[in-house]
């Protein structure tokens, strides 16, 4: 059922397929011709921080459409429909989060695939190599629920709620995702920085945590915990039957 | 079939959507739930579906209990409903092989012979059809399936005069062919009389009448008219 969703979602998002193809052609023509001179010019450290954006982007994509969210566009489907679908709605759930990893396997790729075409991960420690691939998994499934969670918020927001709810959802959104942000940030900075190097760096206190030695062996254990805990959380948010207990709190879909 | 007792559902606030709901339906019954806008019918069906979760009672929809997900027996339910959308790029064509695959018991010569009858084209994009002709294609859709429940909410009322006779007696064929049930939550009773056979009253979240029609209704009187002096009687009798 899984490959009925996906064979669906491809032909849906095809022409978002092609323009993420068009975008990573033109990246690698570019940089086959002027080496990685983009990135300087527009002072990143490399050029490749920008197809790295537009894949977030990409990735970031089919949220509301596959949530069956309440306001998405009339391109989208709505939840009632997916909810009375004779399919296990934890079963539903599953094949949701399998539908939106598709969509993650391009920047999962580059991720993948930069650190040799580079040659930054050729002088990689094994050390560096474990945290880098736990560290990938752990941004990735991370990323993905806060997008989840972020898009059933907005549900929230867009409902009947008081103007002060509205104020404290938006509130949380704003800190959550600069927590994750900070969170990640953190634990690949201290992969990926040597120890010497970062303490040179005078960063603000709450971060001072990214060049403590060894510090991302927690914490992406930290968000791998997190991202299972908010995985539990949006479940009973997408669908009453997936939580415990009467009046599950949650958007009702519409 | 279907039954409910005691039947209630609050919100999280505390506040009591339904409460007290106590109807059973046997196979083949033909129900129609009414109530004044507010009422609750929507959150009575939602809960058949299993979309939201009961504060109290007991509900039992094909023997199961909505609330423990009994995805099997939503195999054997079609559900239509206003909250229902299908991404607008698609035709008609796409929705409904999307959607056969999910049950078995897909009926496509019927699809194809609904299709005639509802004055359907396959290739029309869903995005550029009518309310109406959206809900044409999810009674396709839901009746091809060959369900023994069908659960509609409000989908008559952006039905044109003539689908929604037609749709009242496609229920009503298959209630007498295949013994299909249906519970239809609708605004609109006028013209029910001849299908439906049993009635939901609901009034602010109260179950104020369920009768079969035959003996709810009194001679020579038509079914809204009847719903229309229990509404009233109630609407008095508060404070």
């Amino acid at each position: 059922m899984l490959g009925h969703f996906l064979k669906r979602d491809f032909r849906d998002f095809l022409l978002w397929w092609i323009v993420i193809g068009i975008v990573t052609i033109t990246f690698a023509l570019l940089h086959l011709v002027s080496g990685d001179s983009l990135g300087p010019a527009l002072l990143l450290p490399s050029g490749y921080f920008l197809l790295f954006l537009a894949y977030l982007m990409f990735a970031n994509l089919p949220m509301n459409y596959v949530l069956g969210s309440l306001w998405r566009t009339q391109h989208g489907w709505s939840r009632h429909y997916l909810l009375a679908l004779p399919l296990s709605h934890w079963r539903l759930f599953g094949i949701l989060h399998a539908r939106i990893a598709v969509f993650w396997l391009p920047l999962i790729v580059a991720a993948s695939a930069g650190g040799v075409l580079f040659g930054w991960t050729l002088r990689f420690s094994a050390r560096q190599w474990t945290l880098s691939c736990l560290g990938l998994f752990t941004s990735v499934v991370l990323w993905m629920e806060m997008n989840i969670w972020c898009a059933l918020l907005m549900e929230r927001i867009r409902g009947y709620i008081s103007a002060g709810s509205r104020v404290r959802a938006w509130v949380s959104m704003i800190a959550v995702t600069y927590g994750v942000m900070g969170l990640v940030g953190a634990a690949w900075f201290n992969v990926l920085v040597p120890d010497r190097a970062a303490s040179y760096l005078d960063l603000p206190r709450p971060l001072a945590v990214a060049y403590w030695p060894g510090a991302s062996w927690a914490l992406f254990p930290v968000g791998l915990l997190l991202a299972a805990l908010w995985a539990r959380w949006n479940a009973r948010r997408w669908c009453v039957t997936l939580g415990s207990g009467p009046n599950v709190k949650r958007v009702d879909p519409a | 079939m279907v039954s409910a007792g005691g039947l209630g559902y609050r919100l999280g606030s505390g506040r009591d959507i339904l409460a007290e709901i106590d109807f059973t339906l046997s196979p083949g019954s033909f129900l129609a739930v009414v109530g004044e806008n507010g009422a609750g019918k929507t959150t009575l069906l939602d809960l058949l579906m299993g979309f939201r979760r009961r504060a109290r009672g007991s509900l039992s929809v094909l023997g199961q209990d909505p609330d423990t997900d009994p995805w099997q027996a939503r195999s054997r339910i079609a559900y239509l409903s206003e909250k229902i959308d299908m991404p607008g790029d698609w035709v008609v064509a796409d929705f409904l092989g999307f959607h056969r695959r999910f049950y078995r018991s897909y009926d496509r010569d019927e699809e194809r012979t609904l299709m005639g009858r509802l004055g359907l084209r396959s290739d029309t994009r869903l995005g550029t059809m009518s309310a109406g002709e959206n809900r044409r294609v999810q009674i396709v859709a839901g009746l091809a399936a060959r369900p023994e429940l069908l659960i509609a909410d409000e989908i008559t009322a952006v039905l044109d005069i003539l689908g929604r006779r037609l749709f009242l007696a496609l229920l009503k064929e298959r209630q007498q062919t295949m013994g299909l049930t249906t519970v239809l939550a609708t605004n609109v009773p006028e013209g029910l009389d001849p299908y439906a056979d049993h009635v939901l009253v609901i009034s602010r979240g109260r179950q104020v009448a369920f009768s079969r029609i035959a003996s709810y209704v009194p001679d020579g009187g038509s079914l809204a008219d009847a719903i229309a002096d229990t509404l009233t009687t109630h609407a008095r009798a508060l404070p």
